[in-house]
């Protein structure tokens, strides 16, 4: 036994001074060998069934959810390092689940949206490097909702609380949605939209974002802009990213089927460290899409260089939201810089594809999948025309495969 | 002839505020629990006015050949308001809706060879009309309510025959080609976890069935077995789904299946004072729809039916004594026991196996006592079901009751 504890004090010592002879060299830590490239997916496979499972490669090779993948439920993704969060809806449960260097994903942990914000978490964003930020609310929320703070190294909330958003108690069945944000320069930017429950009709004059101070999350305050009517964030699209400067990107969609009444949709900014709408700036890109496509901007992934990608749904093609499960949404490359646009000539596909795209390496991805035709990840290049893509991973089960999120695992 | 007139009023009232722990601590506020995500409140009240009639009529054209008539209806209006109408899924349940069913059937019956042969034909119509309402995207940019009409008139056809070979001996063989017609609360929910269904179609099938079953007996022992399989190709089976992301569910159809399976059951009984009897059935249930709706392959083309046990069994043995305590009554003991295999909850290929919400296997066993008396008037029966307490699921993750003991005393006043 004496024996045994003396070995274990070597032991300790020998392992202690190596992990602090090398604890502030970070040249050593560079030296670990990246592991190979996976990625995560997670797609709906048939009928309600989703699965999320790692792939080897986006340009090659075919996922299949036969005999693979982990059972999901839910629409709203958020990856951040190395990890993924799905909001599980029947379940009301916030899961973390964990890529790993050996292309595996697990489930690692979950918060009960329960007594933590009203509903479920519907919001989801993160707002620095070890926090996430998630909001909700219920239907009817007459101007409260809830927020809560959480760490990602212990996946545990670190605070929460109530915030107030628009109501009017004249106007009890106009009711704001939340959608996305972002925190800058001790701001909290949120869009979202408002909505009518009587006339069944989204409510848009001009378009508005609220600002609340962080990280207290009160003082709100309604920023808007006359530059187009419609709304911004949508909370299950990726619809707000930023440039290698720090300036915000909003996707306004106006479409008379998506949280507007058949304006213009296209980008809207705030500049780094400001908390309003930047006056001189809107990126039309109903009308550089042609204004005869009805052009509904769904959604955007900034690339670099002043270049992002998007899709928009041509309204002109639907009679109503049903039709967004039909080919109707197109592949575009927005020049921030110029607002000039480049409408790719990948196949149209149902709108879900715009969920949770991927910039990774200075290239898009995103799932393509046309009723009842094959189904790939495609890959974009931002330096290209309007051919400057190619189809990647085949996905098993062609047109059904709505990809709802692509994200790298770590090699590290 | 025989008809019936039934009223069914019923109420949901969902108006919860508040979310409270275990602790009865506040946790949170809610507007109502049903429908998950997109609770509301409500207070939703229907009424059901079913109407049923059944009438039989047959003809001996002469000791051996039996002509008869059958025809059957049953229709149900159902008519609902929520006064509070705010909840969603309460929206298409407020208009009325009905649905109506009648089964028209011809047969012919023979018996041939001193009856020891019997044969049936026969002919079905199958009727049906529906005007249901749904909430959803028509023309709009919203959700509106929008009225579903639904007709349909299907015939079926079959023929069953019968042969005892001997007096333990019968062989029975019959193929019908039929249809399922939605019930009441298929189609129209059951009010508040159950929507409604307006797109349902109608449940149509092919089947065969052949089976055997034998007895023997001796002075002191009777053994008794039957066999029995069945081929089954169904088109639109009539399904509960899963809870959707609503934490809702209603009706569907599962466009193209096969069925193919067979049970097996054994009784032996001697004298008075044993009895043991066990029955096991095997299905094997497959997707056969080789694409989907909109063109894609189906990925679960040939998959065994997702939520469906495949391998199911039971048995028991049963210990009489008649004349217990001087013969003023009889006491019985029995024990048996349950077995389900597990099953998943989704399409079994899909996923990986070791993640998969799955219902698990389930081996229960259950055992009782029983008095009876006053020449069988009164029995007192005592029992115990699932005596090892396991976990057992009457769906996926809704518990069934562990350990439990009843007791049981019934008297006839009339007997």
């Amino acid at each position: 036994m004496k024996r045994s504890i003396i070995n274990f004090w070597i032991l300790f010592s020998i392992v202690s001074f190596g992990l602090f002879s090398c604890k502030d060299d970070s040249n050593e830590t560079e030296e670990i060998t990246p592991a190979e490239q996976h990625f995560t997916i997670s797609a709906w496979a048939t009928g309600s069934e989703q699965y999320i499972a790692p792939v080897r490669s986006l340009t090659e090779g075919k996922l299949t959810f036969k005999g693979n993948g982990l059972e999901a439920q839910g629409s709203r993704y958020l990856w951040h390092k190395q990890y993924v969060y799905q909001m599980n809806l029947p379940e009301k449960k916030f899961i973390q689940y964990e890529m790993k260097t050996d292309g595996t994903i697990a489930q690692k942990s979950y918060i009960l949206t329960d007594g933590v914000v009203p509903n479920y978490f519907q919001s989801l964003n993160v707002v620095d490097d070890n926090t996430l930020l998630v909001l909700g609310g219920l239907d009817a929320n007459k101007g409260q909702v809830g927020w809560a703070r959480i760490r990602v190294a212990d996946f545990s909330v670190i605070d929460k609380g109530t915030l107030t958003v628009p109501y009017d108690a004249a106007k009890p069945d106009v009711t704001f949605y939340l959608g996305r944000g972002f925190v800058d320069n001790g701001k909290f930017i949120l869009g979202g939209y408002f909505y009518n429950a009587s006339t069944r009709a989204y409510v848009v004059e001009g378009t508005k974002a609220l600002v609340f101070d962080y990280p207290a999350m009160n003082n709100m305050k309604v920023i808007s802009t006359n530059l187009t009517n419609g709304s911004v964030g949508y909370d299950y699209l990726h619809t707000v990213d930023k440039d290698e400067e720090g300036n915000h990107y909003f996707v306004v969609s106006s479409g008379k089927y998506w949280t507007g009444n058949g304006g213009k949709s296209g980008v809207l900014r705030i500049k780094k460290g400001t908390a309003e709408f930047d006056p001189t700036y809107f990126f039309d890109v109903t009308t550089a899409v042609g204004v005869e496509n009805e052009a509904c901007l769904m959604g955007i992934n900034y690339v670099g260089n002043g270049i992002a990608f998007g899709t928009v749904q041509y309204e002109n093609k639907m009679t109503s939201v049903r039709d967004r499960l039909n080919d109707v949404a197109q592949v575009v490359k927005l020049n921030l810089n110029t607002k000039t646009v480049t409408v790719m000539n990948t196949p149209l596909s149902p709108v879900g594809m715009v969920r949770s795209p991927l910039v990774f390496n200075n290239k898009y991805y995103t799932g393509i999948s046309s009723v009842g035709k094959e189904a790939f990840i495609y890959e974009f290049d931002p330096a290209g025309g309007a051919d400057s893509f190619k189809k990647g991973l085949a996905l098993d089960g062609g047109g059904y495969m709505q990809v709802q999120l692509i994200a790298p695992n770590p090699t590290k | 002839m025989y008809g019936v007139l039934n009223r069914l009023e019923a109420q949901t009232t969902d108006t919860s505020s508040r979310k409270y722990n275990w602790a009865q601590t506040i946790i949170g506020r809610t507007a109502g629990e049903l429908n998950g995500i997109r609770a509301q409140k409500s207070e939703y009240q229907f009424e059901d006015r079913n109407a049923m009639l059944i009438a039989n009529s047959s003809y001996a054209l002469n000791p051996n050949h039996t002509l008869a008539a059958s025809f059957s209806y049953n229709g149900t209006n159902r008519t609902g308001s929520d006064a509070l109408a705010t909840a969603e899924w309460t929206i298409p349940f407020r208009e009325p809706q009905h649905v109506n069913r009648h089964v028209a059937a011809l047969s012919y019956q023979t018996m041939f060879w001193d009856e020891k042969l019997t044969s049936m034909v026969f002919v079905k119509n199958f009727g049906y009309t529906a005007r249901t309402n749904v909430y959803n995207y028509n023309a709009g940019q919203q959700k509106e309510l929008i009225p579903y009409l639904s007709e349909s008139n299907k015939w079926g056809a079959g023929f069953g025959s019968k042969y005892r070979i001997n007096t333990g001996t019968l062989v029975k063989l019959s193929f019908e080609n039929t249809t399922r017609m939605p019930d009441g609360v298929e189609l129209l929910g059951n009010g508040n976890t159950i929507l409604n269904a307006p797109g349902l179609r109608l449940e149509r099938s092919s089947n065969f069935n052949i089976g055997i079953s034998q007895s023997f007996r001796t002075e002191q022992d009777k053994w008794s077995y039957e066999l029995g399989f069945f081929f089954r190709n169904t088109r639109d089976l009539i399904w509960l789904g899963e809870g959707d992301l609503y934490g809702t569910s209603r009706y569907e159809n599962i466009d193209k299946l096969r069925s193919m399976g067979g049970d097996f059951s054994v009784r032996y009984a001697r004298k008075k004072w044993l009895e043991i009897n066990g029955a096991v059935t095997y299905q094997d249930v497959r997707n056969r729809q080789r694409f989907i709706s909109n063109g894609a392959v189906n990925l679960v083309y040939n998959d065994r039916m997702k939520n469906m046990p495949s391998l199911m069994a039971n048995g028991e043995v049963r210990l009489k004594y008649p004349s217990a305590f001087g013969g003023h009554g009889g006491l019985s003991f029995y024990a048996g026991t349950d077995y389900v295999q597990g099953f998943f909850l989704s399409w079994p290929s899909l996923g990986n196996r070791s993640t998969k919400k799955k219902i698990p296997t389930q081996f229960l066993q259950n055992t009782g006592l029983t008095y009876t008396m006053l020449q069988n008037s009164m029995n007192v029966s005592l029992e115990c079901r699932n005596i090892f307490d396991r976990q057992v699921y009457d769906n996926f993750l809704l518990q069934k009751p562990g350990r439990f003991i009843s007791l049981n005393i019934r008297y006839f006043l009339h007997n």
